[in-house]
């Protein structure tokens, strides 16, 4: 998979840290969100305007976003 | 990156639901151990339809406690809960392991995968529970039922 967008929250304490990733691999996509205290949501997309809709629902519940490079 | 990101195991969860997963989520269930690497709730739903399950995922040890737990006749063996739910000889009827619904293995680890279990947690049990299930372990793995007991009045 190839991470296409990433973001972090600038927090590098492991309970603190958050992230928000789109991945894409042969014309599938797929969002994750890794929260704190080891909580991880992945969601499967059809299209790359559904992830950009799926990440962006992610980025709204946190703050402080910053692109993240991989 | 985070190592969570390489180990989200969409198409392993696919291949063992029957059904192309829409979203889910893990959350830690349980602290890491000499041998576990982490035990997760993994919730969602495929295409099919929702789903809750419980995911296991165990190494061998490393360091000081390798030699033990690579001896299947030690108590640490780390291979042996794999074995036995692949083993088909455990119960189904009184005290039951969670149903086990795939075993997979690569190079790296073995992961469980089990349904989740919902049931009160056993630090909130009476005592005549914890005898009840003292004696069904009794007859599974001959621990004496007083020594289930004793070690309930300690917790």
């Amino acid at each position: 998979m190839t991470v296409v967008r990433a973001w972090w929250n600038g927090r590098h304490d492991g309970d603190a840290r958050e992230q928000v990733a789109i991945h894409e691999t042969g014309g599938r996509w797929r969002v994750d969100h890794l929260g704190p205290h080891g909580r991880c949501e992945y969601v499967t997309c059809l299209t790359s305007a559904q992830a950009d809709a799926e990440a962006a629902r992610f980025l709204a519940r946190g703050a402080a976003w910053r692109p993240l490079s991989h | 990156m985070r190592r969570g990101a390489s180990v989200a195991g969409v198409d392993e969860l696919a291949e063992i639901l029957g059904a192309p997963v829409v979203r889910y989520s893990t959350e830690p269930v349980s602290s890491a151990g000499a041998g576990t690497v982490a035990v997760e709730r993994v919730t969602g739903t495929t295409t099919a339809g929702p789903f809750r399950l419980v995911r296991k995922r165990i190494r061998p040890p490393v360091g000081a406690r390798a030699a033990a737990a690579d001896d299947p006749h030690h108590v640490t063996y780390w291979r042996r809960e794999a074995h036995a739910y692949r083993s088909g000889l455990l119960p189904a009827t009184g005290l039951v392991a969670p149903e086990c619904v795939a075993v997979h293995e690569d190079p790296a680890e073995i992961r469980l995968w089990t349904r989740e279990v919902t049931a009160p947690p056993a630090y909130s049990w009476p005592e005549s529970r914890y005898a009840r299930a003292g004696r069904r372990t009794d007859r599974v793995t001959r621990v004496p039922v007083r020594t289930c007991v004793r070690y309930s009045r300690r917790s």
